[in-house]
């Protein structure tokens, strides 16, 4: 009886460990095919300068990228390939395109920060938060993942653990592809050219 | 004689292991005024015959700086402090996007882009390089 009791429990234990790191482990999975894909959508978050939802940028394509101010490589980075990217579009086009920077760290993050953080980097990138909850839902729609991560002896304090793609989405407020971070400027240009069709 | 002769010998053994730390395509991101971290690159390359490792960096800048490396993870990037940059002997350490990086808390004021910024970088056998980093708006990708 009581072998059957250890065995048993011991069942549970290595059943709930594996549950555990299974959590632990597997950031949200990003299909390899994105065309009809069940991610991506509409979302109203919040900017310095109004609401920004996605529905009313219907005509534009959309440059996302989750991330927040304090990372001092990987988010600026990718601002950078998206000003690179911007910097090679005609003012036409330029009028049919919007960076999008939502950050996943509103405690350090405030909508004046956000705005001055990325119009440094370009005046069409537009920098949003949302709650905890509002912010939630949309890296879940866009199968992102974040995770605060507190750092030990760091004036940091803690980090955030982040999913690193663009996330393209088009015109009609599908996604259309994602990119990594570090993508060469000149291949998300062509593609957001290819998207608006010019 | 000797003490004299042990004496010059570490000097030059001193110099020596300064003179074969080289730094390289150094850059210290540019950021927003309001921004107060940054990062820097740089490849160390380490032509003497021990290995070394970079303990600690000094600068008028910014109130302290700390090594930290970014380590990707399948779909995410994790951003983790390191105590120390090793560069083993005769070889190069790339402090570099997606891997490891100085960086820099409490900015004391706005960098201007390309100024050169002083930095001291100590290492583990108690000597130290000084080198001069320029602010850089884009740093190239590797």
């Amino acid at each position: 009886m009581r072998k059957t009791l250890i065995a048993l429990l011991l069942i549970i234990a290595a059943c709930t460990g594996a549950y555990v790191s299974y959590q632990y482990q597997t950031p949200a999975k990003i299909p390899s095919k994105y065309a009809g894909a069940n991610i991506g959508g509409d979302f109203v978050l919040a900017s310095a300068d109004g609401p920004v939802s996605l529905a009313e940028m219907r005509g534009k394509v959309v440059v996302l990228f989750f991330g927040f101010t304090s990372c001092p490589d990987i988010c600026p980075t990718s601002l950078a390939v998206m000003r690179q990217a911007l910097d090679k579009l005609s003012e036409k086009d330029l009028q049919r395109v919007a960076g999008l920077f939502i950050s996943v760290d509103p405690e350090r993050d405030s909508l004046e920060h956000l705005k001055a953080y990325t119009a440094f980097f370009s005046d069409s990138i537009i920098g949003a938060t949302g709650t905890q909850a509002q912010i939630d839902g949309v890296v879940k729609q866009y199968g992102a993942y974040y995770s605060l991560v507190p750092l030990v002896n760091s004036a940091l304090g803690y980090t955030v653990d982040h999913s690193t793609r663009i996330y393209l989405i088009g015109t009609d407020g599908k996604l259309a592809d994602l990119l990594a971070h570090d993508s060469d400027p000149e291949d998300l240009a062509s593609k957001i050219k290819q998207l608006i069709g010019s | 004689m000797m003490k004299r002769l042990i004496g010059l010998g570490l000097i030059v053994a001193s110099l020596s292991a300064q003179a074969e730390l080289q730094v390289s395509n150094a850059q210290i991101r540019a950021v927003p005024p309001t921004q107060k971290i940054t990062a820097a690159f740089m490849d160390i390359s380490n032509n003497s015959e021990s290995s070394i490792a970079i303990v600690a960096v000094e600068t008028d800048i910014a109130d302290s700086v700390e090594f930290h490396t970014s380590i990707r993870d399948g779909e995410k990037i994790l951003m983790r402090k390191v105590e120390s940059i090793p560069v083993d002997s005769q070889s190069t350490t790339a402090l570099t996007s997606g891997g490891y990086h100085l960086m820099f808390f409490g900015l004391k004021r706005p960098l201007v882009i390309d100024e050169l910024i002083e930095l001291r970088l100590r290492l583990n056998d108690g000597e130290s390089k000084a080198i001069s980093v320029p602010v850089k708006r884009f740093i190239p990708i590797n």
